[in-house]
């Protein structure tokens, strides 16, 4: 099914499948996704595309099928099996996350909620600070460092968040509608910047958008519906 | 408007609609639920009391004033609790109205009607809560009868308080309920997103921890001269003056308090070698005080701890040999008066913390899904979330204990306000607190549970 030979793909996943109670949300959808690839999940909202995405990031378990994470330097990983714990601590360390809202937290300074993520996996703070900050400042918000969430534009807190991201170094980042919320200005703004830290940095990016515009700036897109992948096309 | 005939019962058919378990689980039902059977059974028995010492010919003429300023003051000081959990019960009920308007408009409702439907949610959920309260309050009343006044068993005929009370006071809760929740529909968030205060908070907060503690040394002075009013003044008033410090020692502690937890939470947040410690801090930091507020019960408990706790001293005091009988009775009831209001604080206390906490977990559920997503261990956020309310706890606990020693002090005199039965009942007082907020925070685990196992509904 997937006629992309690219050389080495990050995630392969066969057949998932995921219902909630009676709602089947995924129906054996396969895909892949290879190293510095970004790929676009287009669809009607109810399609699948969150639960996809979840299961793909390994937020949620998938009912069947098989979905496989090999990063560079590492073992395969198998996530369908994964427990409550393991799925946690490979979020922490391997997948980067933008949410539609941001959902940074308004009580840290941009800088803190960027080095955040290092906290969590062990890093003192001031290392975790330095190691943030030019994450910030190569997406254009320099000087904004200690600058509260709720003193940003819904742009810039978006960046601050595509920072967040970035900052482990995960070699997979996991978009869900980041441009929901935003102007086609802005979103655009922020897909430069998305693009430039994932792909332009020869780490995945998985996009969930509803947005052609925003789609057509990745390198494939998906088209969802019922719980399978329908269609793929590939741009350029 | 032109909706506007049938909105009625479109809201009313919602009704129906969900009273299926949310998102959030029963956790949001079953905890205010249980809220207002506790608030509605301890009022009513509270209620019952006072009315039984006022309307009781037991004690003499020279006891019967002291025991009705004691048993309203006791009333007075476990209404404000009792009244604000069943305002954070009917706040909790009415915050899942942000939860469901999603839901709701997809089916055509309007925020108006979802708003509706969650007050009239709201008001049910305390009726029903209420309802059960009356039969609780049916189960204690044999049981608080065995307690000894007047130097035998109360009875249930003395404390029974007649049908208006027990249909006047749920139906008041009832109403509150419904009124707190119109309240809280304006959205009252712990952490509200959106830009920051421009007035310093730490200047504002030096401007008030002074004044708190100018006004506290007043209230010192007052008392170390109330022997001076006892003469012009006569004995109601004076019990009245002193009372009425009391309240003003407790509403500079509310004052004062804020800051404090502030000042604790930056300092927290400056030194923290963990996220946990760090989120914590910095939650501290940014909201003061909602977080006191969560635990200003506390300070209320042990200012009055160490009044009662003083107040069991100078009864232990008393030389059975040389006091008359009467004296030896209203010794031996004011502590178990004293250690009555305290149970019943404590129960109010624990009641209070669960309830508060199940609603900034749901508050909150966006950024405990967020930091999930971003891997952080449940454990992390368990961390962080037993500081914010510990630290101010420790807090709360502390000062209304040196509160109660100050004011205690210039009234009764080191020589009683020092001893070991008044510290002893403060230490009972902290360890049973400090073993019941705890107990209160992990009741509300599940609704975490709830929040980060079933989070996609909210993106
Ligand atoms: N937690 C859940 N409980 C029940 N049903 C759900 C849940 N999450 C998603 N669904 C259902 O699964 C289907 C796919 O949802 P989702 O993946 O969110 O679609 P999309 O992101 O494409 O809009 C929908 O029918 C949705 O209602
Ligand atoms: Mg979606």
């Amino acid at each position: 099914m997937d006629t992309h030979d690219s050389p080495a793909p990050v995630l392969v996943a066969t057949d998932v499948t995921k219902a909630y109670e009676s709602t089947i949300a995924l129906a054996g959808a396969s895909l892949s996704v290879s190293a510095g690839e970004s790929l676009a999940i287009m669809g009607a909202s109810g399609s699948g595309k969150t639960t996809l995405l979840h299961c793909l990031a390994a937020v949620i378990p998938p009912d069947s099928g098989s979905i496989r994470m090999s990063v560079p330097g590492a073992q395969p990983v198998e996530l369908a099996g994964l427990d409550e714990e393991a799925r946690s601590q490979l979020r922490r360390t391997r997948c980067g996350f933008v949410f539609q809202e941001g959902l940074l937290l308004p009580e840290l300074s941009a800088l803190e909620n960027v080095a955040l993520p290092l906290m969590l996996t062990g890093h003192p703070r001031p290392e975790a600070e330095r190691a943030a900050a030019p994450w910030l400042r190569s997406l254009g918000l320099a000087g904004m460092e200690d600058r509260r969430i709720g003193q940003l534009s819904g742009g810039q807190a978006q960046r601050v968040a595509i920072a967040r991201a970035q900052v482990t170094g995960a070699p997979v980042v996991f978009a869900d509608e980041p441009t929901g919320a935003l102007d086609s200005a802005t979103s655009s703004d922020v897909m430069d910047a998305l693009l430039y830290a994932t792909s332009g940095q020869g780490r995945s990016l998985v996009l969930v958008t509803h947005d052609a515009a925003v789609a057509a700036r990745c390198d494939r897109t998906l088209h969802m519906r019922d719980g399978r992948i329908v269609r793929e096309k590939v741009a350029r | 408007m032109s909706g506007s005939s049938s909105g009625p019962r479109r809201v009313l058919g919602l009704v129906g609609l969900l009273t299926r378990p949310s998102r959030q689980g029963r956790a949001a039902i079953l905890l205010p639920s249980v809220a207002f059977t506790v608030t509605t059974a301890i009022l009513l028995t509270v209620v019952s009391g006072t009315l039984m010492f006022m309307r009781d010919d037991r004690p003499g003429d020279d006891f019967a004033p002291g025991y009705m300023v004691l048993s309203l003051a006791a009333l007075l000081f476990l209404a404000v609790p009792t009244v604000s959990l069943g305002a954070s019960a009917a706040r909790l009920s009415a915050r899942r109205r942000d939860d469901r308007l999603a839901t709701l408009r997809l089916l055509g409702a309007s925020t108006r009607e979802v708003s509706a439907f969650t007050v009239i949610e709201a008001t049910m959920i305390a009726a029903a809560g209420n309802l059960a309260g009356i039969v609780l309050f049916g189960v204690l009343l044999p049981l608080v009868a065995q307690l000894r006044f007047f130097g035998e068993r109360i009875g249930v005929a003395a404390l029974w308080p007649g049908w208006p009370v027990l249909v006047l006071v749920p139906c008041a809760v009832t109403v509150l309920a419904g009124l707190s929740a119109v309240l809280g529909l304006r959205r009252v968030r712990l952490t509200p997103l959106g830009v920051r205060q421009r007035t310093d908070p730490q200047r504002r907060s030096l401007r008030r921890t002074a004044t708190g503690i100018a006004v506290l040394a007043a209230l010192v002075l007052v008392l170390s001269q109330i022997g001076m009013f006892t003469a012009v003044l006569g004995t109601a008033v004076v019990i009245t003056i002193v009372l009425g410090t009391f309240g003003a020692g407790l509403a500079v502690l509310n004052l004062v308090g804020p800051p404090v937890i502030a000042a604790r939470g930056r300092a927290l947040a400056r030194k923290a070698s963990t996220p946990a410690r760090f989120l914590a801090g910095r939650q501290l930091a940014d909201h003061p005080a909602p977080v006191w507020r969560r635990v200003s019960g506390l300070a209320m408990i042990s200012f009055v701890a160490v009044i009662g706790g003083v107040g069991l001293a100078m009864a232990g005091q008393l030389d059975e040999n040389d006091a008359m009988a009467d004296q030896v009775i209203f010794a031996a009831d004011m502590r178990t008066g004293v250690l009555l209001t305290l149970a019943i604080a404590f129960v109010m206390l624990s009641c209070s913390v669960a309830v508060t906490q199940a609603a900034a977990v749901l508050d909150d559920a966006e950024l405990i899904i967020a930091l999930d997503r971003l891997g952080m261990p449940v454990s992390t956020w368990e961390r962080a979330r037993r500081t914010t309310v510990l630290l101010p706890m420790r807090w709360a606990a502390l000062g209304g204990a040196a509160g109660g020693f100050l004011l205690g002090l210039p009234l009764m005199g080191a020589a009683v306000v020092l001893t070991p039965t008044a510290f002893l009942v403060v230490a009972v007082t902290f360890a049973a607190g400090f073993a019941l907020v705890r107990l209160a925070l992990t009741s509300t685990r599940p609704v975490v549970t709830v929040v980060r196992r079933a989070p996609d509904r909210v993106f």
